[in-house]
């Protein structure tokens, strides 16, 4: 007899035959088997009977049999089956990573190493497809910080702005390009900045000559002007790529990277360079003539009466002394203009002095450096140069020791009320006055420089010179100095007042659709100012009025701390020492502030299109809507109240003041800023942003949904709210 | 010749002939007592030995600049009383500002009327005039 092979590695397909075959055999032994049972029994109780008992017990044994086949196929077959496919189940839809166990399905033949295999796949797919996401995001990251290391130091303004002409992105230099012509910030109309005209022009430029689809990177040049006319910019517009949403897609186009530089000194620089040119050969030239017809006249003696050469003296003398003023008037403005030519850029004075200083301790001269937060307009390597080498000669001419770089700015000085602030840069030590003979020797040498520059030259190049001084301090010793003026300088901009406005762009902006009515727009859609303001008490229609305004905006469930708006208000009357104590304002604090037209109007502008949200609105608003006149506009926008969409979450009974409506969302408000406008109006904005995601949940999206619900609230706010508000 | 301007003397340190023949011509008009030095090198000299009462003195000098000139007058107390007028065709702010820290009393740019020059000499002779009393 063979042997069997292991039941275990049986196929499928061989058990169900075996409990077929089972089946058969045991239903035809079982048959057989009542059939004998029937015929022993014929003699004792006639045909009759024993055939029916054949029947019955052929019958039961069956039901017996069949019962006891189904029972092992349940249990070996049909329920491992079972188990396996929810296993299966809770691998493709829980993630469950765990293997399969496949002992209960032992006599299943391949079916559970199938499984194990398809589900061990599916993970392992899972697995990379994770892997492959985390990835990308890191690259995207990575990638989002090189953009914006690119866009931090671009020498240029740089605007990205949807095809609806909002700003979707801008870097620092933009903000300071533009800061004249009004605020810059994200979602707002670039022609609250830039006159409308060229920008449209040259977007439809770029539209009509690019085939559909548009071959993004199609560039155009073109000149455009401040809002304020001020500014004339020079600008590059360049088609931007934009996510082609799939089917019909949206007719909106492609948005635009609007490049701008500041061209307003270049050109006025030349016109008036033309002009000075002009003008010299105009007034020159007459002069000249006149003086040539003059002397001529003056040679003819045969005719010179003495009356004729007193009148002739006389020309002379005008003619000399208009052309002697014209000379010297149009060499300063020639000196002014020229002095400026040269490409600067601005270094900060603790640069180029501790380079200095380093040059120096290679050549063993010792120097203290004391230098003013200033950044200097100069040519910083040959500055640094120039300083180098005459402070290397100082020491070495053994004029004296206790070397030390001093810069320091320089007002304007009266007798020249145009010219810009400058510095002083003042070489010190303790000792002898340096001979200006051997100055103007140092000055003509070639620096040991790559370059073969003279000091002189790099002095000409600043407009300037260099001379020695002496200062008489309360010591014994004198200081000599040798000082050279700077002319253009200006105070250090600090990373905080160059760029902590950058981090802002939100790209998603460009997919925003604005066609729509704002009631219509998703939540997440809308830009959102959250404001709060300081009063001088709580009742606006007896006379209290606003101490402060600050705000914040939200766009595209971001808050902007960069874009925020936090003004004092002058509010034309006493503030009541209670007020105070609440909220820290002054009279001190607003006396030099401007008033309510003022800060209202600005403020104004800054809501532009936005919804204004404020944590019990009608307060603050009652306060805006009493000056709506002087201020000159009206406060039109849409406006929603944290107060109400709290009602909305948490039904009408439950306590709605920001400090209950913060605790319960989790929003910590620090102390030191609770009851500063600025710090509840961010803590409002956080509670805004934390409501949104739960009015999703209760199918509240879009602005109209959310005035709806919010109106069914409206009756609680006849009741006086909460006090500490105020 | 008015009395504060007699025995006033001057001295001019000019290279260029043309102008120097004439502001001696103007100056000995105003009644002052004139000399003439070319070059920066033997106008110290001069100026050391003669200590005249005012020198109009030239930026762009041969073998030494008016600036040199200036400042070794300055540090030279027993010429303290030496009044110095300095004359340049390059008349930048700058440069003005420079010849006034080392020491000179008046800057003139060129070109200049010469009715410039007598009212600037007058007035800074006159002003030690004051400064002897």
């Amino acid at each position: 007899m063979t042997k069997l092979p292991d039941v275990k590695s049986w196929s499928l397909r061989l058990r169900i035959f075996l409990f077929f075959a089972l089946i058969a055999l045991l239903g035809s032994l079982a048959i057989a088997a009542a059939a004998m049972f029937g015929f022993s029994r014929l003699e004792q109780s006639g045909p009759g009977s024993a055939f029916i008992l054949t029947g019955f017990a052929g019958a039961l044994s069956l039901v017996g049999l069949v019962t006891w086949v189904w029972l092992l196929f349940d249990q070996n077959v049909a329920r491992p089956i079972q188990e396996l496919s929810g296993e299966m189940r809770a691998r493709a839809h829980a993630g469950v990573d765990k293997e399969i166990d496949h002992a209960p399905a032992r006599y299943l033949g391949d079916l559970a190493p199938a499984a194990v295999a398809v589900t061990r796949d599916l993970r392992e797919t899972r697995g990379a497809l994770e892997d492959a996401v985390a990835q990308e995001t890191e690259r995207l990251k990575l990638e989002k910080a090189r953009l914006e290391c690119v866009l931090r130091d671009a020498p240029a303004g740089v605007l990205f702005c949807s095809a609806d002409h909002k700003v979707a992105l801008y870097n620092a230099q933009a903000v300071s390009l533009l800061e004249q012509a009004g605020d810059l910030g994200l979602n707002r109309p670039l022609f609250e900045l830039l006159r409308r005209g060229p920008v449209e022009d040259a977007y439809a430029r770029l539209q009509q000559s690019s085939p559909r689809p548009l071959s993004i990177g199609a560039t155009t040049e073109l000149l455009c002007v401040s809002r304020d006319d001020a500014r004339l910019f020079e600008a590059t517009m360049r088609l931007a790529p934009e996510l082609t949403p799939k089917g019909a897609g949206s007719v909106k186009g492609p948005g635009y990277v609007l490049t701008i530089r500041d061209v307003t000194e270049a050109v006025a620089k030349h016109t008036d360079r033309d002009a000075l040119l002009r003008e010299v050969f105009e007034r020159v030239r007459r002069r000249a003539s006149n003086l040539q017809t003059a002397l001529s006249a003056s040679r003819d003696q045969a005719t010179l009466t003495p009356e004729l050469e007193e009148r002739l003296r006389d020309a002379f003398d005008a003619d000399t002394t208009e052309m002697t003023e014209a000379i010297a008037e149009l060499s300063l403005r020639f000196d002014a203009l020229s002095a400026t030519s040269w490409p600067m850029s601005n270094i900060a004075a603790s640069d180029l002095a501790e380079a200095v200083r380093l040059k120096l301790a290679v050549q063993g001269v010792d120097l203290s450096v004391d230098t003013a937060p200033l950044e200097l307009n100069c040519d910083g390597f040959d500055l640094a140069l120039l300083l180098t080498s005459v402070a290397q000669r100082v020491a070495s001419a053994g004029l004296g020791d206790t070397l030390s770089l001093r810069i320091q700015p320089e007002e304007a000085d009266e007798a020249n009320p145009g010219a810009e602030m400058g510095a002083v840069i003042d070489l010190c030590w303790r000792g002898e006055t340096a001979p200006m003979g051997a100055v103007e020797d140092w000055l003509s040498e070639d620096l040991v420089g790559d370059h073969g520059v003279t000091g002189r030259e790099i002095l000409d190049r600043h407009g300037s010179e260099i001379w020695p001084e002496r200062t008489r301090e309360p010591e014994a010793r004198t200081t000599a100095l040798l000082r050279m003026p700077l002319r253009r300088a200006r105070a250090l901009q600090t990373e905080a007042t160059r760029s902590n406005r950058l981090e802002f762009y939100d790209f998603d902006l460009l997919n925003a659709s604005q066609e729509t009515a704002l009631d219509d727009r998703a939540l997440d859609e809308l830009t959102f100012v959250v404001f709060d303001t300081e009063t001088t008490g709580l009742e606006p229609e007896r006379g209290d009025e606003i101490v402060q305004i600050a705000a914040t905006r939200v766009v595209n469930s971001r808050m902007l701390p960069g874009e925020s708006f936090d003004e004092l208000v002058n509010p034309e009357r006493s503030i009541p020492q209670t007020s105070i104590e609440i909220h820290g304002v002054t009279e001190e604090m607003v006396a030099d502030a401007p008033t309510i037209s003022e800060i209202g109007g600005k403020f104004h502008r800054y809501c532009g299109e936005c919804v204004i949200v404020a944590h019990n609105a009608p307060f603050d608003m009652a306060f805006l809507r009493r000056h709506e006149k002087r201020i000159g506009a009206r406060f039109d926008q849409p406006i929603l109240d944290t107060v109400l969409i709290s009602a909305v979450l948490y039904g009408g009974d439950a306590e709605h003041s920001l400090d209950a409506i913060a605790e319960r969302l989790a929003v910590d408000i620090p102390e030191e800023l609770r009851h500063t406008a600025a710090g509840d109006a961010a803590a409002t904005a956080e509670v805004l942003l934390k409501m949104k995601p739960m009015l999703r949940e209760k199918g509240i999206t879009t602005l109209g949904e959310l005035r709806k619900a919010c109106s069914k609230h409206l009756g609680m706010m006849t009741r006086p709210l909460e006090v500490a508000d105020a | 010749m008015s009395k504060e301007t007699a025995n006033k003397s001057v001295m001019l340190v000019e290279d260029e002939d043309s102008i120097a023949i004439a502001l001696r011509f103007l100056l000995e008009r105003e009644g002052y007592e004139v000399s003439r030095v070319a070059d920066g090198k033997s106008a110290i000299e001069e100026i050391k030995r003669r200590a005249p009462d005012l020198v109009l003195l030239d930026v762009m000098l041969p073998g030494a600049s008016g600036y040199e000139v200036c400042q070794s007058i300055r540090l030279n107390s027993a010429l303290d009383d030496v009044k110095i007028m300095m004359i340049t065709a390059r008349a930048s702010a700058t440069e003005r500002r420079k010849g006034l820290a080392l020491g000179a009393d008046a800057f003139l740019g060129k070109p200049f009327s010469n009715t410039e020059v007598k009212a600037e000499a007058r007035r800074l002779l006159s002003e030690k005039a004051l400064g002897d009393d």
